[in-house]
């Protein structure tokens, strides 16, 4: 593989004169000069003592000018803190392929420099942050380590209602953050990372989290506070956004099928740090309008998601249509099954695949709605086990899904 | 009289007949090659069913993202329009066959004909079949988008936009064809005007909520944001 691909040849030959170091951040969030002085100023503060008399290089944008190295970085006499300057593009939350090309020179870094942990801080270059992640790797001998954040109960629901527990059932880990952007990687994690090739098709090799779970290495998190806003502009529609997280979700369950299908149950993932205190919050749910999509999707896509769904989860939405809103609840077995469904057909390939993931939006909604009615007037902790109930569900129709990965020509009611 | 009368029937009768008879052999072979050929096509679309299904055609046409292809097809097999479209092309020459037998110069002339007009026969055919998937292509992501941003005429619009594809590919495999000449033109302007009026004026009346909605999101961004409850990502 090649060295350094995504580093340019000034840095390449910087990283070569560097020699070595013990640990490799990248802040490819800092585009200006001004937020790359902010955070390495942050970061500093905690080097000391994450790293007595160790050495740290930081690799930024090329966009943010070394000038930063001049000022608040390290001086000729310092050579605890370097800064590399590298051909960086912000890191999107739940995009791969941008995560992959940040990862990559990270960890080509990393390698060169024969770093014992590389820490990547896509969305929150602070020195708590930069701390809790790279103290699991280098002193707890964890392979990864992730954030958990802190969540309102109608916050990150992608991730509540289909990344953490269609992750929880594939692959045993009940890992709540499992698409998350930042984290410490150990030198084997990089290791097996790098070597990973895309698949025929595909663009990226898959997500890192799930890289490690296959190769059975440690994982941990690490409790943080709020999830912080994205730094960079996102997908502001909604169907784009569930399109592009469930076609990087299914696509890495296609990749690590030989993996999953030998796993079975789930087992809870180390934790550390104490969680941020939440208030009860107890606002009514306003999902008219969700509703009111669902029923639009039961009159006009029953057609494209015949093509998915079994008959039986299709005459479950029917039925769901009908009820009215201070009734409407989607059990957790018809959204499993539904789910399931649409991994089914996307990897048969039913219809063109992104359609296929857009067509799954007012579903999506159904749940929002659903949960939503649901968990209004619930405290903190009860929604915390409401979705831990959910990700048992997923887990209990399990084996539905790998009769059907197996053997899809079978008869299916 | 009466006998220079009988004499012209009889010579009359005896050339119908003559003509009659000279038609036989070539309508026996005509009949002869039909059914040759349509052995050979039951025969041939058998054994090409048979392989195609070996070599799984239509999971293959599926896994290559050609799924518009199932879509018009018979039972939503790929593999059976390929074994129709061979059986009726293996039966179409059985026909030119068949006619050579009647007589030498009239089939060379049509077939000089027909290869002349083939070329434009096979575009419009590939323009008519390409027309078909975009249509069907674009007409599903246009209902899947206006569901899931709450359009009421969600199904209305998809109808026209599939409509607006079929129609001008229409009216291009037309122009190949050479049929219809300047009625063709006129034809499709007044139909694609038509459904483009039909379908601003679905999407101008439908909408207004929605375009006045979008219009105060955009006044009041700042507001809207911090009041949206639900953050999916």
């Amino acid at each position: 593989m090649a060295v350094l691909d995504t580093i340019t040849q000034e840095t390449e030959g910087h990283a070569d004169r560097t020699g070595e170091a013990d640990l490799v951040v990248a802040l490819p969030s800092c585009q200006s000069r001004e937020q790359l002085d902010d955070a390495v100023a942050g970061l500093r503060t905690v080097l000391p003592e994450l790293l007595p008399n160790g050495k740290t290089v930081i690799l930024h944008p090329d966009t943010a000018v070394a000038a930063a190295s001049e000022d608040a970085g390290p001086s000729a006499a310092d050579t605890s803190l370097q800064l590399l300057a590298v051909t960086m593009a912000p890191v999107e939350r739940y995009h791969q392929q941008s995560l992959d090309q940040g990862l990559r020179a990270l960890l080509q870094a990393g390698r060169t420099l024969n770093a014992k942990v590389c820490v990547m801080m896509s969305s929150e270059p602070s020195a708590e942050s930069l701390r809790g992640l790279a103290d699991q790797v280098l002193y707890n001998g964890f392979d990864l380590s992730v954030p958990l954040y802190a969540r309102h109960k109608f916050d990150s629901l992608i991730n509540r209602g289909i990344v953490y527990p269609l992750t929880r059932a594939l692959y045993g880990a009940r890992l709540h953050n499992p698409m998350a952007a930042d984290m410490a990687i150990s030198p084997q994690l990089a290791g097996k990372y790098l070597q990973s090739q895309p698949a025929a098709g595909q663009t990226d090799c898959g997500w890192i989290t799930t890289n490690a779970l296959c190769s059975g290495l440690q994982v941990c998190q690490v409790h943080r506070g709020f999830a912080p806003l994205p730094g960079v502009s996102e997908a502001v529609d909604l169907s784009d956004s569930l399109a592009q997280v469930l076609s990087t979700l299914l696509l890495d369950a296609e990749r690590n099928a030989v993996c999953w299908q030998r796993v079975r149950g789930s087992q809870g993932v180390r934790t550390f740090g104490r969680p941020e205190p939440e208030e009860n919050e107890s606002a009514p749910a306003q999902v008219g309008e969700m509703i009111e999509t669902f029923h639009r999707g039961c009159k006009d896509l029953l057609d494209i998601w015949a093509t998915a769904l079994s008959p039986a989860t299709l005459l479950n939405l029917k039925k769901l249509a009908k009820l009215p809103e201070d009734q409407f609840r989607l059990p957790d077995g018809v959204w499993v099954h539904a789910l399931y469904d649409f991994m089914l057909g996307h990897r048969q390939r039913v219809i063109n695949r992104e359609h296929l993931l857009r067509a799954m939006t007012p579903i999506y909604l159904a749940w929002v709605a659903s949960y939503a009615l649901e968990v209004q007037t619930f405290s903190p902790a009860a929604v915390v086990n409401r979705i831990e109930t959910l990700g048992a569900a997923f887990e209990d129709l399990k084996p539905y899904l790998l009769s059907r990965w197996r053997w899809p020509d079978r008869f299916n009611p | 009289m009466w006998t220079q009368i009988q004499q012209a029937l009889q010579e009359s009768t005896a050339r119908v007949l003559m003509g009659f008879v000279r038609l036989v052999p070539g309508l026996g072979a005509l009949i002869v090659a039909l059914l040759i050929s349509a052995v050979a096509a039951k025969i041939f679309g058998f054994l090409l069913k048979r392989s195609l299904r070996g070599i799984k055609f239509d999971a293959k046409m599926a896994s290559w993202g050609i799924s518009g292809l199932s879509e018009i097809s018979p039972t939503g097999s790929p593999t059976l329009l390929v074994v129709r479209f061979v059986s009726w092309c293996i039966i179409l020459v059985g026909v030119l066959i068949g006619i050579a037998a009647f007589d030498a110069t009239l089939t060379q002339q049509m077939v000089i004909r027909m290869f002349e007009y083939f070329p434009n026969f096979l575009v419009a055919v590939v323009l008519l079949f390409f027309g078909n998937v975009i249509a069907r292509f674009l007409a599903r992501g246009v209902l899947i988008g206006a569901v899931n941003h709450n359009l009421p005429y969600a199904r209305l619009l998809s109808l026209g936009v599939k409509w607006l594809v079929i129609v001008l590919t229409s009216a291009m495999a037309l122009e190949h064809l050479g049929i219809g000449g300047r009625i063709v033109d006129l034809a499709f302007a007044i139909l694609f005007g038509g459904i483009v009026l039909a379908l601003a004026l679905a999407v101008g009346l439908g909408s207004k909520d929605l375009v006045s909605r979008s219009l105060e999101n955009q006044t009041f961004q700042g507001r809207e944001k911090s009041e949206e409850q639900f953050r999916h990502l």
